[in-house]
């Protein structure tokens, strides 16, 4: 596969006089590592909450506050206190080198010490901390480096490809490249001559092969999708759409938009995935299928709207627990005339008595981002607890092959959303467990497609 | 005050130091980390750490604090992490 793009820099900011004193901009940089680290997925929390602690290193702050007191102003105390300390435990690399080293973005500084530094000094300058620039079209995304910070803010929807001078295969960029199945060459020092604006193509190789017997059986590749946006893009690369997400239109009743591109394509909608109170209410609290028994006219009126779309159209139940509920859920849709009704199984309960479940539904759908929270206890929420949210955890495997092997004892169709069905490893996996589909972020269809066919 | 040798055995990048400091700093310990022939530098500085750039596999040198803590860290370091 062949990846072209124009090349897009991303620049360091040009300097300017500081606004805030050192110590208060270091503060400002924890700030933000640990606010950052809140939404982010697990592997790139880990990395951020890192470098919050690099922001608050005490010797770090000790030795701004004495070049600060020695009459330098913030941005120099900010980089020659870094610098410093990076001096005396690298013996052989002078003080004055090791400084430039880290003000300049060269050498062999960590680039994550080097990502605290450079968000630090632009907060001391009221700057807002450097963000990939965004043109608004696809685009090859060329950078000195790339921090954890720099890969969540970057724009998944236009960025086709990734290029820096500096990294490894282990460095931040690398992992969440992959993670977010970005093609990327990290740690290419010829690419600093690549010019903006410059047509570029990057060759992507072919995956390793796997057990061709288990990948051969063409597995459609849906679509998550919860706007008009997701829906545009999908149309171009997904087989159909595998969760549509309803809560993000509500109270809009009004799908036909959204799914007006996949005539004769599966498209699943899923019931109003709301919590009593607000949006983000209790994951273990009333929300998902629980809301809508306490809500009946909402499903009601969402189920009519459905079956007015006058098209076949599948309608399965968010967080599902027991089979009374899947019961509840599909009598409630049949009476409303809609042929194929189906569950979320995202609840440990639910995956161990799928024989029972899929006895009185039509198909399943695995939610991956819940089952893990639920199986491993740890909520998707605590930054602390990020290296548990693991969907290739063996208890998580053992669940997701239970529920695909209760379906095909009953010859109901099993399939899995969730984000980690963008990694095309575990897509891999989930269709080795034998997934009859898997339905992902439309920008994460690509990648998958190519290496899993 | 103790002293310690312990091989990294994930090296001491970003997450693997960031826990190896927060034990330290938690500890409310001086502890200094180095190589065998280097220059050791305090453990409580994550940015002094991560400069060590320490590889999978190398032997380092701990020493201060108390011989649990020096067990503690010792493990920590060479937990595959």
């Amino acid at each position: 596969m062949i990846i072209s793009g124009r090349v897009v820099w991303k620049r360091a900011p040009a300097p300017r006089e500081a606004v805030l004193d050192a110590r208060e901009a270091m503060r400002r940089a924890a700030n933000y590592y640990e606010e950052r680290a809140e939404t982010a997925p697990a592997e790139a929390a880990a990395m951020l909450l890192a470098q919050a602690m690099m922001a608050r290193d005490p010797l770090l702050l000790q030795r701004i506050d004495e070049l600060t007191g020695a009459g330098l102003p913030p941005d120099r105390a900010i980089a020659e206190a870094a610098a410093s300390l990076v001096a005396a435990a690298s013996p052989g690399v002078g003080s004055q080198g090791a400084a430039s080293a880290v003000a300049a973005g060269e050498g062999a500084v960590n680039l994550d010490v080097r990502d605290v530094v450079d968000r630090a000094i632009a907060f001391a300058g009221g700057l807002a901390p450097p963000a990939p620039p965004n043109p608004g079209y696809p685009h090859v995304l060329v950078a000195q480096s790339l921090s954890a910070a720099d890969m969540l803010d970057i724009d998944r929807t236009t960025v086709v490809g990734i290029v820096t001078v500096e990294g490894g295969p282990t460095s931040h960029a690398a992992i969440l490249a992959r993670s977010f199945a970005i093609p990327a060459i990290i740690g290419y020092p010829e690419s600093h001559a690549l010019k903006e604006g410059e047509l570029v193509h990057i060759e992507v190789p072919p995956a390793p092969t796997r057990d061709t017997a288990t990948v051969s059986r063409r597995v459609p590749l849906l679509a998550n999708i919860s706007s008009a946006a997701d829906a545009a893009l999908a149309a171009t690369v997904a087989d159909g759409v595998g969760l549509l997400r309803t809560e993000f239109l509500h109270p809009s009743l009004d799908y036909a938009p959204l799914i007006a591109a996949f005539d004769g394509k599966p498209v699943i909608i899923r019931a109003l995935d709301l919590s009593e109170g607000d949006r983000d209410g209790d994951p273990l609290g009333v929300r998902g299928l629980r809301y809508l028994r306490a809500h009946p006219d909402l499903l009601d009126a969402q189920l009519a709207a459905i079956a007015r779309l006058g098209r076949p159209v599948s309608v399965m139940a968010p967080m599902v627990s027991t089979v009374d509920d899947a019961r509840w859920f599909a009598a409630r849709a049949r009476a409303h005339g809609l042929a194929d009704v189906g569950v979320m199984i995202e609840v440990p309960a639910a995956a161990l008595c799928a024989d029972e479940i899929l006895a009185v539904v039509d198909f399943a759908s695995i939610g991956t981002n819940d089952l893990v929270q639920f199986t491993l206890a740890a909520s998707r929420e605590a930054a602390a607890l990020a290296s548990y949210q693991d969907a290739s955890h063996p208890a998580v495997l053992r669940l997701i092959e239970m529920t695909i092997a209760a379906g095909k004892r009953c010859g109901k169709p099993v399939s899995v959303c969730g984000e980690a069905a963008a990694d095309p490893a575990f897509a891999a996996t989930l269709i080795g467990l034998g997934a009859s589909s898997l339905s992902l972020a439309p920008a994460a269809i690509p990648l998958v497609r190519n290496i899993i066919s | 005050m103790g002293i310690r040798a312990a091989i990294s055995k994930a090296g001491l990048h970003a997450r693997p130091a960031a826990v190896f400091v927060k034990a330290v700093l938690d500890s409310g310990a001086t502890v200094h980390v180095g190589r065998r022939d280097g220059a050791p530098v305090d453990a409580r500085s994550i940015v002094s750490v991560l400069a060590l750039d320490i590889q999978p596999g190398e032997r380092l040198v701990l020493t201060g604090g108390d011989e649990e803590l020096l067990d503690r860290l010792a493990a920590l370091l060479e937990a595959d992490q």
